[in-house]
């Protein structure tokens, strides 16, 4: 089992999404695909755009062992745009920012969670 | 689903400009007064030829058809003479309520945020405008495909009983829904009086912002209504998109 921790469960637009995937998988895994983006609900054609993916396996952070499960901490921080879309709950349109982490697992069903958050305006003094 | 990696082709940016399916929206004009949007201008000039259109056309087939015994000059010239007044009261109508333009005092918008609006028409006789009501509208864009496919097709033929009717390939479908409306106070003009509406706006703290999906979109807009006296369709409505940051204006203490 694979979870998200993110730092903050509210982003400015031109922030940054922070955040850890941590688990302790049963099995070897390949590597972690972390995605952050948005998708659409509502009446209108689902849309969904990847701002950014990373993907980490396990020789980059120097913890490989051959034949071996290891733990899964895998840090990652996502810079959102700043023409947003933020954050929106409609009646007919929903914007929904989520972060996505796929484990690969070799020669069985990948491990997949979501974890959504909330991308809020930016706040300017004049 | 469907990724769309330009979709920071189609967002707003920080010019205030909006970019849809790779062409530049409507954006106002900078000048030395604000920010300039102009529209429905009708020219002089297209009014006459405009006129010239409905007069000689008719003219010109009728002629022909009797000259030349021709059937079909004598349909389209009876067809021209049938749409003549149309053109006439139109191009009139057009030109005695002139062209729509607002003024803004900022450009682009961001929520939280006062601003000045000023709304003019310039019409061919003061007294015939009434009444400027101005709209703050925040919309939501739902758009939708609707794909032939054989599904779909025994669904048509079990519904309606025939596939009459029933066009192929894809089709789109858009869904609009007012999420947020804000009247301004409406401005009676005297008989005379410029017809000039000055509103202040303010656009909501809690927003949303103005965005463009390729599917879906929230829109601001402000549409002000033009009630006249005595021109065809007694009142005429200006549509003016405006762009509103994902920004919260707040005063410093």
């Amino acid at each position: 089992m694979i979870g998200i921790l993110l730092d903050a469960p509210e982003v400015e637009v031109g922030g940054k999404v922070a955040g850890r995937v941590v688990g302790t998988p049963e099995k070897k895994w390949q590597a972690v695909a972390i995605e952050v983006g948005w998708r659409t609900e509502g009446r209108g054609t689902p849309e969904q755009v990847t701002v950014a993916t990373v993907r980490r396996t396990p020789e980059e952070d120097g913890a490989f062992i051959a034949g071996a499960s290891i733990p899964v901490d895998v840090p990652f921080e996502v810079e959102i745009p700043s023409e947003g879309p933020i954050s929106y709950d409609g009646q007919i349109v929903r914007f929904i920012w989520c972060v996505s982490a796929t484990l690969e697992i070799p020669w069985a069903r990948d491990e997949k969670k979501e974890v959504v958050f909330r991308v809020v305006p930016r706040f300017i003094e004049i | 689903m469907i990724e769309d990696k330009r979709w920071r082709k189609m967002t707003p940016l920080r010019d205030g400009t909006m970019r849809m399916y790779g062409s530049s929206a409507a954006s106002p004009r900078r000048t030395e007064e604000g920010f300039v949007f102009e529209y429905g201008s009708l020219s002089p000039v297209f009014f006459y030829a405009n006129m010239l259109m409905s007069v000689l056309a008719p003219l010109l087939f009728l002629s022909v058809g009797y000259f030349e015994e021709s059937v079909i000059a004598l349909v389209f010239g009876a067809i021209a003479l049938i749409c003549s007044p149309f053109l006439f009261r139109n191009a009139l109508a057009g030109l005695r309520l002139g062209s729509a333009r607002l003024v803004l005092s900022k450009w682009p918008l961001r929520m939280g945020e006062e601003i000045e609006v000023v709304f003019s028409r310039e019409p061919w006789s003061p007294a015939r405008i009434q009444r400027l009501e101005g709209e703050l509208i925040m919309e939501e864009n739902a758009t939708f495909e609707m794909k032939t496919s054989i599904h779909a097709l025994i669904l048509f033929l079990k519904r309606e009983g025939t596939l009459f009717g029933r066009s192929s390939g894809t089709r789109y479908c858009v869904v609009t829904h007012k999420a947020k409306s804000f009247s301004l106070p409406s401005v009676d003009l005297l008989s005379g009086s410029d017809a000039v509406a000055r509103w202040k706006v303010v656009i909501p703290r809690e927003g949303p912002s103005t965005f463009q999906g390729r599917f879906n979109s929230l829109q601001w807009r402000l549409k002000v209504k033009t009630v006249a006296q005595g021109v065809q369709n007694a009142y005429s409505f200006s549509h003016f998109p405006l762009v509103v940051l994902p920004e919260v204006v707040r005063r410093a203490s």
